[in-house]
């Protein structure tokens, strides 16, 4: 079949109308046309495809598609014959299922790989979710693995140094291992920290704690890391907040700590500076902004806009994984605060810390009859004065000297309302002097219940009769401790023995930790069990026993009948028990024993009995 | 089991820091203690398969419950002591397979 004149000459007008082309390219395409009407010639198809499929405009395809049934259609009604008919009726549809219907086709099939890879990859998107969870928990697992065997060797590490039996090279090495087991445990924890962070597993405890507190701790926590850097000093300007807080003090210590150790690190001399300014706000919390600044290393731009991402770590002779800055941002972040830090490259860095947090509800310190002494030889500042209106505030009696002389001489002649607490912020000089003065004060039953405070010591020379040294200045709640808690230390020097039995190795190592503390002078022999226990009884004299009552073999019951058959005087035998029964407070009562000492260990209750036992012993 | 023995390594750094111990004397006597918490969660673990024996569970339960307290954790220590009241012949496995899964 092949186009007459007439028709070619209509088609290459309705072309140009339609799709507003030239006569020359209109006559291409119908010369195209009747090549494939002619020969069957494919290029027109294959040209048509390519338009439809290079515009991807449906506006476009439909006009083609118009185009097409109307050309048909004309040519139809032009047809001689019924055998023409069928011939255009065949080519049309041959044409339109190439271009249209195998297009749809195509257009589904399209549509259907590409749900296909879809699935394949929400598949893999699970997939690689579910790896990285299960490499997270890995991870965690891991490295709570890593801090247990590591808390362990840590442990015995200072177990073998704690015996001073290795010498020279020796020694060395252990402190080495020492020093390398803490750095290992540190990055161990960092990783713990951060995936417990991205896990969304860490748990905001809020207790009520006091703010000068918590930046002492945070200031003791580097102070190790001070002394090895002579050049470099920490100033502090801490604003006296008169009430306690409501919220997580151990992850914002965490962050201040952070900040801190990091100033240490990439600072070698000159100082660092930590202040606290804050501000009530509208709805009954306090606003606080931490600075922190120093004079170290500082950061470049490019530095700094990595700051608080996971493992930058700057220069690579310093340690750790670059975690720490990460952690601290993160846990801002958490607690609704915001860490932010500006630095100057060669001059040093200023990180600020501001958070929002709840004032307790709490009851007032109660300072009442308390009499307070202070030597305040070095300035007055306002967050001095603000602390002291608050000792008054509560009741205390407040009485203050700047003169040393009329200090000391108050304090040798003082008859009435002797001070409960003698404070003493002095030069560093003055404080060697004070030392000796408070070992002669402490003969005098008099100050028998006194608590002798160094505040602002800043110094590594050893005092060793003040009952509390504060580099900086002491935490207020200090002035608050009940008289009774402050052990004298004459009497921390009598001697008397202990004999504890438990088959539980931990209970006697945290009872061997508080006694050790306070009572340094304390023989304390561990037994493991009954058997162990009778026999070291039989072959030492003890001032006092603590038996735990459940025990495999034989109980504390039985053990304590065994000792009472032995015939010789018992001391006083306590219970160490866990179960705090009536029945079973109602049994030991029975059996004779002196007391009861529970466990969890309440140190208070344990002191007062010693010193009740030393006080007998002494008399 | 690890819950609660990162709990308790936490709490027990945290309860003895606020008594002032040394940092190396907390983590000696910390290290021991947890080393001797996991051993008798072991032991717990094993009287899933064997007879019921009161003594042992009540024991090894009352142990554990020590361990806990002495460390500072009295919240775990006290559900533990909870659970010796209730344990009994019947209920023991699956008394025990609870407070593992918990833990």
């Amino acid at each position: 079949m092949k186009l007459k004149k007439h028709q070619i000459e209509k088609l290459i007008k309705d072309i140009q109308n339609s799709f507003k082309m030239d006569y020359d390219r209109a006559k291409c395409i119908v010369d195209s046309f009747n090549n494939l009407l002619e020969n069957n010639n494919t290029k027109f198809i294959y040209d048509l495809n390519y338009k439809i499929f290079h515009r991807r405009n449906h506006k476009f395809t439909k006009q083609i598609l118009n185009m097409i049934v109307d050309t048909y259609a004309y040519l139809f009604e032009e047809a001689s014959d019924d055998m023409e008919r069928q011939i255009i009726r065949n080519h049309f549809e041959k044409l339109f299922d190439i271009v249209f219907i195998d297009r749809c086709q195509y257009s589904k099939q399209l549509e259907e790989k590409s749900k296909t890879t879809q699935k394949i990859l929400q598949h893999t998107t699970k997939r690689l979710n579910e790896t990285l969870e299960t490499q997270e928990l890995m991870i965690a697992n891991i490295s709570h693995e890593m801090r247990t065997s590591l808390n362990a060797i840590n442990g015995y590490l200072a177990i073998i140094s704690d015996k001073d039996v290795l010498q020279g090279e020796d020694k060395q090495y252990l402190n080495k291992a020492t020093h390398a087991t803490r750095t290992l445990k540190e990055l161990v924890s960092d990783i713990l920290s951060v995936t417990k962070l991205n896990s969304g597993q860490l748990e905001i405890q809020q207790s009520n704690f006091w703010l000068d507190k918590m930046l002492i701790k945070c200031i003791d926590n580097i102070a190790l890391m001070l002394q090895k850097k002579p050049k470099l000093h920490l100033r502090t300007d801490i604003e006296f907040v008169p009430f306690r807080v409501y919220g997580d003090q151990n992850h914002i210590m965490e962050i201040i700590i952070n900040i801190l150790s990091n100033a240490v690190k990439y600072t070698d001399s000159g100082y660092i500076s930590l202040s606290m300014k804050t501000k009530q706000t509208s709805n009954g919390n306090i606003s606080i902004s931490f600075v922190i600044s120093d004079t170290g290393i500082g950061m470049t731009e490019k530095q700094l806009e990595t700051i608080f991402s996971p493992y930058s770590r700057f220069k690579t002779e310093r340690q750790g994984l670059g975690l720490g800055m990460h952690i601290a941002h993160q846990l801002a972040k958490k607690l609704n605060g915001k860490l932010s830090v500006d630095s100057t490259f060669g001059k040093g860095s200023v990180f600020t810390l501001d958070i929002d947090i709840k004032i307790a509800d709490d009851k007032k310190l109660d300072l009442q009859s308390r009499n307070i002494c202070i030597l305040n030889k070095k300035n007055y500042n306002d967050t001095y004065k603000q602390r002291i209106s608050f000792l008054e505030e509560q009741g205390a009696k407040v009485k203050i000297f700047d003169n040393e002389n009329e200090f000391i001489n108050y304090l040798l002649t003082v008859q009435d309302n002797v001070p409960d607490y003698v404070s003493i912020i002095a030069t560093i000089e003055g404080y060697t002097k004070f030392d000796a003065l408070i070992y002669y004060l402490k003969t005098l039953p008099i100050f028998s219940k006194t608590i002798f405070i160094a505040e602002n010591y800043q110094q590594h020379m050893s005092l060793n009769y003040f009952d509390e040294i504060y580099e900086y200045f002491s935490p207020i709640d200090l002035y608050a401790r009940n008289k009774t808690q402050n052990l004298q230390k004459f009497e921390s020097r009598v001697d008397i023995s202990i004999l504890a039995i438990d088959d539980t190795e931990t209970n006697l190592d945290i009872l061997s930790l508080f006694i050790s503390k306070k009572y340094p002078n304390i023989t304390l022999d561990l037994a493991s069990g009954g058997y162990e226990g009778i026999g070291m009884f039989k072959i030492k004299k003890y001032d006092m026993v603590m038996l735990d009552l459940k025990m495999p073999g034989l109980d504390g019951f039985e053990v304590f009948n065994k000792l009472k058959e032995l015939g010789s005087p018992l001391p006083p035998v306590y219970a160490f028990s866990a179960d705090i029964y009536k029945s079973n407070i109602d049994k030991v009562e029975e059996y004779g024993f002196a007391g009861m000492i529970e466990k969890p260990l309440q140190p208070q209750k344990l002191y007062k009995i010693i010193e009740r036992i030393m006080h007998e012993s002494n008399n | 089991m690890n819950q609660i023995i990162d709990r308790t390594v936490q709490i027990a750094h945290d309860y003895l820091g606020a008594f002032g111990f040394e940092d190396d004397k907390i983590d000696s006597t910390v290290a021991k203690g947890i080393a001797e918490l996991e051993l008798y969660l072991d032991k717990l673990r094993e009287l899933i398969n064997k007879e019921f024996d009161f003594d042992t569970v009540d024991r090894v339960l009352h142990t554990i419950k020590g361990i806990l307290f002495q460390l500072g954790n009295s919240d775990d220590g006290r559900s533990i002591d909870q659970l010796r009241d209730e344990v009994n012949a019947e209920n023991y496995k699956i008394k025990i397979e609870d407070l593992i899964d918990k833990l």
